[in-house]
């Protein structure tokens, strides 16, 4: 009997314990959609300016304002309707910045719908603050790795209250505008699984740049982070050829200029191989990138034969050239302009070449900066589109 | 089984009643039985004299509208009263053995037998039987003459069949018994008939097929039965309950069916098969809960058919047993595990409804069991109109009043139709009863609630038995019975389907005679 009682026993607390005691309707949670997170600047305009000001002294670094993009459904003269709205907190840590808002909330603001985190530029250039906010993403059991991430070429806040023709409900908006990125390629992957796990192996990483107007959002270019600190900014073409090295290319639409023709074409199925060779004491990376596309076009009637092998030939020579050239500027820029190994070489030497890393590994700062990258591009035209 | 043995193990054999034998006096007889059955006002004595100089007396007694008067009158009043007369030998010879010559010289009836306590004539009497007394004679002479107004053979009313035969047991113990023996046409087919019931005496038999029974199976049940100590059985629901192996449990671990198509088929795959008078429902044991959610038109229908509505079968029991519950933990606690789109249109859906989840859906379940309890309750045709009135009015009025959420009612009408789509209605009654459970521990713990009762109800299935037959066979069988998996959720193809299940006899797993099995492997060779 006593056996059974301290089974039952160990069966209830068990429960009791790992049981879940977060119980809230689905009803009484507003979804967070999108967050932005900034350096807090208390504006002139504001009348308590004086008040405000007491937060900023106290602290070696400044307060944080934390921009929530929700969408609730709210019932409004018998229709249900599901609002898009916008709420910012200042507080001292991210972390508290939650807590402060519910106490101006009725409901519970919940974060497993999140989709978008967006960093305000000045945030970005504070590798403190970038590193709690990173800490404070990775550490919600809520977030999702697969949320995107952007830094705002100005601040979250601004990004965040945009009223898009498109769509009014912001949230929305750039959630979907995220999954179009990965299709654009315009930008770096923008997955905040990805940019944690790199973050992890060096402090440096690409993150995709939010570039805002009055009336319109567009994510393109990326944010280089430099031992978790914003060094600059690259564009978009620069992250396009990021995205051939590392692999990450669905398919893109470029033109290529051919004797005052513009042609536009299609990437598709580009693979990018990396190889080392060590000749002596001279290092090189050999980069193979090869692929397929497709001529969406030329011009109508046009005097060249589109059928014909030697002109598809001599488009795909330039093609080739163009990608070649577009990928050793963008190593460049790296090599010369941030000095970082962005696109992970090291790494490559550390899997498959490990007696050469022994060597490089203490010098690999300087040696990636002067090393030799031959570009090889194979690209292949294989549709030519409709003529006559 | 060991709780089974405790409760019931302890009671013993019943004692062998110590009839009381006939007296050689008519007089003395009646006056007994009249004793016996006094004040039983249906019971009908007529004595008659027979002999050339009407000097012997006898009586026949019967229960009225029980027997086939027809055959009362023209066969056995007519004979022993006329006939007798007429039929050498000489009446002077025979005066001594009037009782054997009208036994076997003058009853015109097929079934007659003597017996030879007063006890025993009762029952017989009682069961529908004409007892014949003759006087000078000690023993009684019981003439079979069971006729009464019995529902005829017409279509099973719960297992409804698109393809396959329309018969249907009765609630005629013999009708039944002829629909089996017309299907099996093997002398191995044994039908043990006997009486249980103190007071009711009432007729059952164990079926089986001899050579292919599982003789360990066929023990444990005649020594269950044995021990059945009741007054009355009325149904064959009695037996169910006072031989099965844990009666704790939500599942039902005897079959039952009202199809002799499935009940034949459960003896060739050497299970037993026990009908009870009176009762139109056939039990079927060992079973097991993937015999449970089969219907005898899966094999009757082509074998992809068959697969795909069982895997539906199965979905559907898996819906009936967990959506309420998923609906619940889903919106109370984990609303990050459905996409975004729609969290935000329940979340709009719910907006304005003021219970939470748990209590929302158990309104709804509770409402939806007592429409199906009045539904079987009404006559026909009002039963109809109540599940219009409940299911759409109610259902519709109760969104519109903002007391429940659209998606609530879809989730119980979903959970409603799936556990109809259950074939046996116990196993069914089983899951939804287990529904309220799963909503209890969805609405206090979440997804992790559901596990551990998910947990908690496959540890009981797994311990359960059905007579020594592991109740999840063969989803929790040895590697040996691997075999059976080919009629479970799936039904492969008939021509593949040549052994039977390990129910069986070890020596009898292949369903071919021995010599088609010889020459399927002659052709093989070949």
């Amino acid at each position: 009997m006593n056996k059974k009682l301290f089974l039952l026993c160990i069966l209830i607390t068990s429960i009791a314990i790992t049981g879940c005691w977060d119980s809230i309707e689905i009803d009484d949670r507003t979804f967070i959609m999108a967050l932005g997170i900034d350096v807090y600047k208390p504006t002139e305009e504001e009348k308590n300016i004086e008040d405000e000001k007491k937060y900023l002294p106290q602290h070696t670094r400044p307060p944080v304002s934390l921009t929530y993009v929700a969408s609730k459904p709210i019932s409004a003269g018998g229709e249900v309707e599901i609002a898009n709205i916008t709420m910012s907190s200042v507080s001292h840590s991210s972390f508290t910045a939650k807590r402060q808002m519910i106490s101006r909330s009725d409901n519970e603001l919940f974060l497993g719908h999140l989709k978008a985190v967006v960093l305000g530029d000045e945030l970005v250039k504070n590798p403190m603050l970038f590193r709690e906010t990173m800490d404070r993403i990775e550490k919600d059991p809520l977030i999702s790795r697969r949320i995107s991430m952007a830094v705002a070429d100005g601040t979250a806040k601004e990004a965040l209250e945009i009223e898009t023709e498109l769509e009014k409900n912001i949230g929305k908006f750039i959630s979907s505008l995220f999954i179009r990125q990965e299709r654009s390629n315009r930008a770096p992957v923008a997955d905040a699984g990805d940019i944690l796990t790199t973050l992890h192996k060096n402090g440096n990483v690409l993150i995709p740049r939010l570039v805002y107007s009055d009336k319109e959002i567009k994510i393109g270019g990326a944010a280089v982070i430099k031992d978790y600190k914003m060094e600059g900014w690259i564009g978009e073409m620069e992250s396009l050829a990021y995205m051939i090295i590392t692999n990450n290319l669905m398919t893109t639409a470029l033109n290529h200029n051919m004797d005052d023709l513009i042609i536009p074409y299609t990437l598709t199925e580009i693979k990018t191989n990396i190889e080392a060779e060590k000749e002596g004491d001279n290092i090189k990376v050999v980069l193979s990138v090869i692929g397929e596309g497709d001529i969406d076009g030329l011009y109508f009637n046009p005097e060249e034969d589109v059928l014909d092998p030697s002109f598809v030939k001599k488009v795909q020579d330039g093609i080739c050239k163009d990608i070649q050239k577009l990928i050793i500027e963008a190593i460049k820029v790296f090599q010369k302009d941030y000095q970082i190994d962005i696109f992970q070489f090291g790494d490559y030497f550390r899997k498959y070449k490990p007696d050469v890393w022994r060597d490089i590994e203490k010098d690999w700062e300087e040696i990636f900066t002067e090393l030799e990258v031959v570009v090889e591009t194979d690209i292949f035209m294989r549709r030519v589109g409709l003529s006559r | 089984m060991g709780l089974w043995k405790k409760l019931l193990g302890n009671k013993g054999e019943k004692k062998q009643e110590e009839g009381q034998a006939p007296h050689k006096s008519i007089e003395m007889n009646i006056k007994t039985i009249k004793e016996i059955l006094k004040d039983c006002d249906d019971i009908v004595y007529r004595e008659v004299e027979v002999g050339v100089e009407n000097n012997v007396k006898a009586a026949i007694i019967y229960t009225d509208g029980m027997i086939d008067r027809n055959l009362l009158n023209n066969y056995i009043l007519n004979n022993i009263m006329l006939t007798v007369r007429m039929t050498p030998p000489s009446p002077e010879d025979i005066k001594k053995q009037i009782a054997s010559h009208l036994k076997d010289h003058s009853l015109a009836v097929s079934e007659m037998k003597e017996v030879e306590t007063i006890d025993e004539g009762v029952t017989s009497i009682l069961s529908g039987d004409t007892v014949l007394l003759i006087d000078n004679y000690d023993k009684l002479i019981i003439v079979a003459s069971k006729g009464w107004q019995a529902r005829g053979v017409s279509e099973p009313v719960t297992e409804i069949v698109i393809r396959g035969p329309r018969d249907g047991f009765v609630e005629t113990f013999r009708v039944n018994t002829a629909l089996i023996r017309r299907r099996v046409r093997d002398p191995k087919l044994k039908l043990k008939a006997q009486q249980v019931g103190v007071r009711s005496k009432t007729d059952m038999a164990i079926i089986y097929i001899e050579d292919i029974v599982n003789k360990k199976i066929l023990k444990e049940v005649e020594e269950r039965i044995k021990t059945i100590d009741m007054d009355a059985i009325l149904d064959s629901g009695y037996i169910e309950q006072l031989i099965e192996d844990n009666w704790l449990s939500p599942f039902p671990q005897i079959q039952n069916t009202e199809r002799p198509d499935v009940a034949v088929a459960a003896l060739y795959e050497g299970r037993i098969v026990i009908l009870v008078d009176n009762s139109p429902f056939a039990l079927i044991a060992p079973t097991t809960l993937n015999a449970m959610l089969q219907s005898a038109e899966d094999y009757y229908e082509r074998w992809n058919i068959a697969t795909a509505v069982r895997l539906l079968r199965y979905l559907a029991a898996i819906i009936s047993l967990l959506l309420p519950s998923l609906y619940v933990a889903i919106t109370s606690f984990h609303p990050q595990m459905i996409p975004t789109k729609l969290a935000l249109s329940i979340a709009t859906t719910r907006q304005g409804v003021p219970f939470p989840a748990i209590v929302e859906a158990l309104i709804m379940e509770t409402t939806i069991e007592l429409l199906r309890e009045a539904g079987v309750r009404l006559p026909g045709p009002i039963g109809a109109t109540i599940g219009i009135v409940g299911g759409l009015v109610i259902g519709q009025a109760a969104v519109e009043a903002g007391i429940v959420s659209p998606l609530m009612v879809i989730v119980v009408a979903v959970t409603a139709i799936s556990s109809f789509a259950i074939p046996s209605y116990n196993v069914a009654i089983g899951f939804r009863l287990l529904r309220f459970g799963f909503i209890f521990a969805a609405g206090s713990f979440g997804l992790y609630g559901i596990s551990l009762a998910k947990l908690l109800l496959l540890s009981h299935l797994c311990g359960l038995k059905s007579f020594g037959m592991p109740y999840l066979h063969p989803f929790v069988t040895f590697v040996e019975d691997i075999g059976d998996i080919k009629d479970t959720v799936i039904r492969a193809p008939m021509p593949s389907m040549n052994n039977r299940e390990s129910i069986a006899n070890k020596n009898e797993r292949n369903r071919l005679d021995d010599k088609q099995e010889e020459e399927k492997y002659k052709e093989e060779e070949e």
